[in-house]
């Protein structure tokens, strides 16, 4: 079920009141996990069956690793998990690529066909457990023993599908308590809610419809038009992404607990590093503690690590060359970056101009991330240096919601990552909300899914 | 402490309440403006239906024009009045209800609700390929649901959200523009806001109206029919029955105008040498304007059917020449 719909609406809240008139946590819990397992199941509830069987897998594993203490437990839990998202992500890719590389000898190999199809969030709640695990295994966290906090843990719905990915930790304690009903948080919940569906309903998904047009025909677009897609999918993905954690954030809030931000202004960044550091940073942190740390981090072979963190993270986004490439690319320019820093060589540039530098590079980057795979990217490479020739002109509405999205951050970003919308005065909380609210009417359309749920 | 604590917890939840309720109230404010209001507020999101709300507002004796994009590039009401005035010592009050891509039924539909509206006295009509072709059909009276079909439950919901609020069947009215067009409603009587009702706003700055000389129009001679023999055009014959049956019972006068073009666009797919229908023979109320013929310098033209912004003045200033025989014949 997705957030921008009106199943959804009419779930949470109602759902909402149901978990609020509950006294004890225990009742709370039920009422949680029946509402995350009634969203998840929505879409297609087979993949329910998978994301049970996961969830019980691991909350025994939790419970042998603690008592066990031994990395070959840990080692086989976390190839369980690996193993699951690679059978379901990563086969048809994996069965591709041997296809066309005994082809290479001109030699076929059969292949069996079957229903390729991805479990919903399968990306985040593989990591979130594979976190929980090695959390446990090094003593970060004792594991769960109740299971329906457990599945709870690993099922709200707010965040179940596409992150932020959150460390039991986290949320664990907020989940065991009970927690009496906070009225700021409620109110800041609902703020960040509507925000994040306006970011969501009225950027992103208007967006969509020009930038799905430019990257299923490249060869349409002059040079002006190419990059005006492109930076228009640059505004479109963060948008999207930050809108639905704005809105899980949100969600959050409802019910009491708080969830990690996701985003700090990553646009503004003025290197890749900091870039990586403000953009899905559940997931950079992520990637850091289980996979750079793991692999000697800084200590040893440091951009070796570095590369393949990023190739990974490039991977895990999609079954696909594009994001491969995609990956290895970043991997590089992070490691040159810290080289450079390291030999303490530094560009002397105004800020400003660091930021637009970074934010060239990431656009280009994106049109791997984007097209649907190599031959389109390349096309789309082509059209960037002005090798078609169409006379059309770049859609004014695509300049207007790029320029609406500019305007948004810059006035309202910080809002989002902070309490200060509480601190304004009720004049200026409701117009906000009411333009937010109207835009969200006004621009709602289409049914266009999360661009991270793929993932 | 306690007592500090229990007064933050009210203050929160004062503010929380207080916030809730004020949306709430705005909100219903608002659904109870959109439902007295839903005519008026939908034809926000359809120019041809915006400007006949825009027409209604106008006092006095109107002359109104009605067709396609041909009418809307060939005719500037501002300097056809202008010129009426100083060159033909006519006061006119000219509103354009033109709009770009009418199907035949869209064109039927204005005609219909202009002889409506009784400030209307002469009504200027384009007679041409565009406005009898059904390349585009549009309806007015569906709203359009708020997201694609999916599941059943997911219908049922937007179907009750969309039947219980007139703001959400509202939707597409809503935009920063919806502010302007109101102000524009409440000063439709005084004002024209004739460049503003043409979305390529940009492409008519008309700088030529402060340099414009009087011209020779001389050369520019439309064909006249007050008879019966009208032009031809790509029209099914029962088209024209249609148009006449609307026409019948009209009081005011009808001109037809057939704007100027290098070479007409055939919609049907049929030879231009396939002749249309023509108004039945009874049918003796309006008369024909004919300018396909006359002989247009290219600067005067972006295309083939539509004059540029140059030619747009020039068309008006003849226009306003040979409209003013008909008014003042009429009269």
């Amino acid at each position: 079920m997705i957030f921008n719909s009106f199943s959804f609406i009419a779930l949470n809240f109602i759902f909402l009141l149901l978990f609020w008139l509950q006294r004890k946590v225990t009742h709370r819990n039920l009422v949680l996990l029946s509402a995350s397992l009634i969203f998840y199941a929505w879409s297609f509830w087979p993949a329910l069956l998978l994301f049970l069987l996961m969830l019980m897998f691991n909350y025994a594993a939790g419970q042998i690793i603690e008592k066990q203490k031994n990395r070959l437990f840990l080692f086989g839990a976390v190839s369980v998990n690996l193993s699951v998202l690679g059978i379901f992500k990563y086969s048809r890719f994996i069965l591709e690529c041997l296809v066309d590389l005994v082809g290479l000898f001109n030699l076929t190999m059969p292949v069996p066909s079957f229903n390729y199809w991805l479990p919903l969030g399968i990306s985040f709640y593989t990591f979130q457990m594979i976190a929980y695990l090695v959390d446990v295994y090094r003593g970060d966290v004792k594991s769960e023993k109740n299971v329906i906090t457990f599945a709870v843990f690993k099922s709200f719905y707010a965040q179940l599908v596409a992150g932020p990915i959150v460390r039991a930790s986290e949320l664990l304690p907020q989940i065991k308590r009970v927690n009496k009903f906070d009225p700021q948080k409620f109110h800041l919940g609902l703020y960040y809610l509507i925000a994040g569906l306006f970011i969501k309903v009225a950027i992103a998904d208007s967006i969509s419809h020009f930038v799905d047009y430019s990257f299923e025909n490249p060869e349409l677009l002059n040079f002006l038009n190419a990059w005006g897609s492109l930076y228009g999918f640059a505004v479109q993905i963060l948008a999207d992404f930050w809108g639905y954690s704005t809105i899980a954030i949100g969600i959050g809030l409802l019910y009491g607990v708080e969830l990690p931000i996701n985003f700090k202004n990553p646009y503004a960044a003025s290197s890749i590093g900091q870039f990586w550091r403000t953009w899905h940073i559940t997931l950079s942190t992520w990637l850091r503690d289980y996979l750079y740390f793991p692999l000697g981090g800084g200590r040893r072979h440091k951009y070796r690590n570095i590369i393949i963190t990023l190739s990974l993270a490039g991977l895990w986004h999609g079954a696909s060359w594009n994001f491969i490439i995609y990956g290895v690319l970043h991997g590089v320019w992070l490691a040159c970056e810290k080289k450079l820093q390291e030999k303490g060589f530094s560009i002397n540039l105004p800020l400003l101009c660091k930021q637009l530098l970074v934010f060239q590079g990431l656009s280009v980057l994106r049109v791997f991330f984007r097209a649907d795979d190599l031959p389109t990217a390349l096309s789309y490479f082509k059209s960037l240096l002005g090798g078609y020739n169409s006379g059309q002109t770049v859609p004014g509405d695509l300049l207007s919601l790029i320029f609406s999205f500019v305007v948004f951050n810059y006035f309202f970003e910080r809002s989002l990552r902070d309490k200060s919308f509480l601190n304004w005065s009720l004049v200026k909380q409701v117009a906000v909300t009411t333009v937010f609210i109207l835009a969200i009417i006004s621009f709602a359309s289409a049914k266009i899914s999360f661009i991270y749920f793929e993932f | 402490m306690i007592h500090k604590s229990l007064y933050y917890r009210n203050t929160k939840m004062k503010n929380l309440l207080l916030f809730i309720v004020t949306l709430m109230v705005l909100f219903a404010g608002a659904e109870l403006f959109a439902q007295k209001n839903f005519k008026v507020l939908k034809s926000f999101s359809d120019p041809a239906v915006f400007k006949l709300e825009l027409l209604k507002k106008r006092s006095g004796n109107n002359l109104v024009f009605l067709g396609s994009s041909r009418f809307l590039d060939a005719v500037s009401v501002e300097y056809l009045n202008t010129w009426s005035l100083k060159e033909n010592e006519l006061k006119l009050k000219s509103f354009d209800a033109s709009f770009r891509g009418p199907s035949f039924d869209e064109y039927l539909f204005s005609i219909k609700e202009i002889l409506k509206i009784k400030n209307t006295d002469f009504l200027v009509l384009e007679w041409s390929n565009a406005v009898f072709s059904d390349h585009k059909k549009k309806i007015k009276e569906v709203s359009a649901g708020i997201i694609k079909k999916t599941d059943s439950i997911e219908n049922s919901l937007q179907s009750f959200v969309l039947s219980q609020s007139a703001l959400v069947r509202l939707r597409k009215s809503i935009s920063l523009r919806s502010l302007h067009k109101y102000y524009m409603l409440k000063t439709s009587d005084k004002n024209t806001h004739d460049l503003w009702l043409n979305p390529r706003i940009f492409k008519n700055i008309y700088t030529e109206y402060k340099h414009q000389s009087k011209k020779d129009l001389s050369t520019f001679k439309p064909e006249i029919w007050e008879s019966l023999s009208t032009p031809e055009v790509h029209g099914q014959p029962d088209k024209i029955v249609r148009l006449v049956e609307a026409l019948d019972k009209a009081k005011i006068k009808v001109i037809f105008v057939r704007p100027p073009v290098v070479k007409e666009k055939n919609f049907l797919g049929e030879s231009f040498s396939s002749p249309v229908g023509k108004f039945p023979a009874k049918f003796d109320k309006s008369v024909f304007i004919d300018y396909s013929k006359v002989s247009f310098p290219n600067y005067l033209m972006r295309d083939d059917v539509h004059l540029s912004v140059q030619g747009k003045v020039l068309f008006s200033q003849i226009l306003a020449r040979d409209l003013a025989l008909q008014i003042r014949g009429a009269e």
